[in-house]
């Protein structure tokens, strides 16, 4: 079978594929005309001929009846949550500087706070779940507590904010 | 109203702009995943899966990406899961020749002849390709049935271009000899089997 003329699969492909130049598809072509081996192999091509004409049948009639009322039943079930206003959204335009601004006030807010310690109530520790060296922030009518942590690494302030448990379904 | 027009408002919870934007590709939609599953009504059970789905997954659709291709893929992937199921239960209950449902009714504009032919066709791909492997068949039938480029073939499968053309060159060859073996009579003159195929 082969004579090491034979079309390798790749080159055989795209010529059945159609995806060959017009003088490369030609050439093709004849050398498939002359080959056994290669008439054989193009001969795959007769499936393609045949079912492709699978694609033009009609619709089986009532299909759309069929399938829709059970869709249908289903949405209304299961409405879509409604999506926020476009104007709320961070990802907005014309909010879109908000968020930065918003972080850094948060930043500015929380450094402040760290250089006054004074000025906010110290939290007792719940000594089960943290370990000594931080400092507790709290108010003493907020349901969320702020520890500042030092960062020995960078020397700067880390926040964490931890939810009271009466609040943590809300979460 | 235009389909990325139909796609926001049904982001937005319009149920008949999503009636309207799935209207306009149920048929498609039927035929690949019938196509692959060979059988009208899990077909049909795909086209309804996937219309819900697309109802709650409208949200990740990226408008960077044709939708047609996103959800050729919802079909193609849960046509797949079917087929890989039914196989499985086949080989334990029945030959595929027995549970072959050739969709029946035709639309406007089939004569009945027309209609038989396509039907007895219809019957022939689904007795063969019931030899494929599913990858195989899901590449064959968007390719060569569909009409779909290899690119395009390519994104709804999530593999390569390369990997396609595999897959449908394997597929040709399999169908080619199953069908010189099984039905010759579909064969050209001259072009019938010889035996050792």
């Amino acid at each position: 079978m082969s004579d090491g003329m034979c079309l390798s699969g790749h080159r055989l492909r795209s010529y059945l594929d159609g995806e060959l130049g017009r003088e490369e598809h030609g050439l093709v072509a004849a050398h498939v005309l002359a080959c056994a081996a290669c008439a054989e192999a193009a001969r795959g091509a007769e499936p393609t001929r045949l079912f492709s004409r699978l694609s033009a049948r009609a619709t089986p009639a009532g299909l759309w009846e069929d399938l829709w009322p059970a869709v249908e039943r289903e949405l209304r079930a299961r409405p879509r949550p409604a999506p926020r206003p476009a104007f709320l959204s961070w990802r907005h335009p014309r909010l879109a500087w908000l968020a930065p601004v918003a972080v850094a006030a948060a930043v500015a807010l929380i450094s402040w706070l760290g250089l006054r310690p004074a000025g906010v109530e110290k939290a007792s520790r719940p000594a089960d779940t943290v370990a000594e060296g931080f400092v507790y922030l709290t108010n003493p009518d907020a349901q969320v507590t702020h520890i500042l942590m030092p960062d020995e690494e960078h020397g700067a302030v880390q926040l964490t904010m931890v939810v009271d448990k009466g609040l943590e379904g809300a979460f | 109203m235009d389909e990325s027009e139909l796609i926001r408002l049904a982001k937005d919870g319009d149920e008949g702009a999503f009636e309207a934007l799935v209207r306009g590709r149920y048929q498609r939609m039927y035929w690949i995943a019938y196509q692959v599953v060979g059988n009208a009504e899990e077909a049909k059970d795909v086209v309804q899966t996937v219309f819900i789905r697309l109802w709650k997954a409208l949200d990740k659709y990226d408008s960077r990406y044709p939708f047609s291709t996103w959800l050729y893929r919802m079909v193609m992937n849960l046509a797949i899961d079917h087929l890989r199921r039914e196989t499985r239960h086949r080989h334990v209950d029945e030959p595929d020749d027995e549970r072959t449902v050739v969709p029946e009714a035709h639309g406007a504009g089939s004569t009945p002849a027309r209609a038989l032919a396509d039907a007895e066709l219809q019957a022939v791909f689904d007795r063969l390709a019931a030899g494929l492997a599913p990858q195989q068949r899901a590449a064959f039938v968007l390719r060569e049935v569909e009409d779909l480029s290899t690119e395009e073939v390519a994104e709804i499968l999530g593999v390569t271009p390369s990997t396609v053309r595999n897959h449908v060159f394997q597929a040709r060859k399999a169908l080619q000899t199953e069908l010189a073996r099984r039905y010759p009579e579909y064969l050209p003159r001259g072009r019938k089997g010889t035996g050792h195929e």
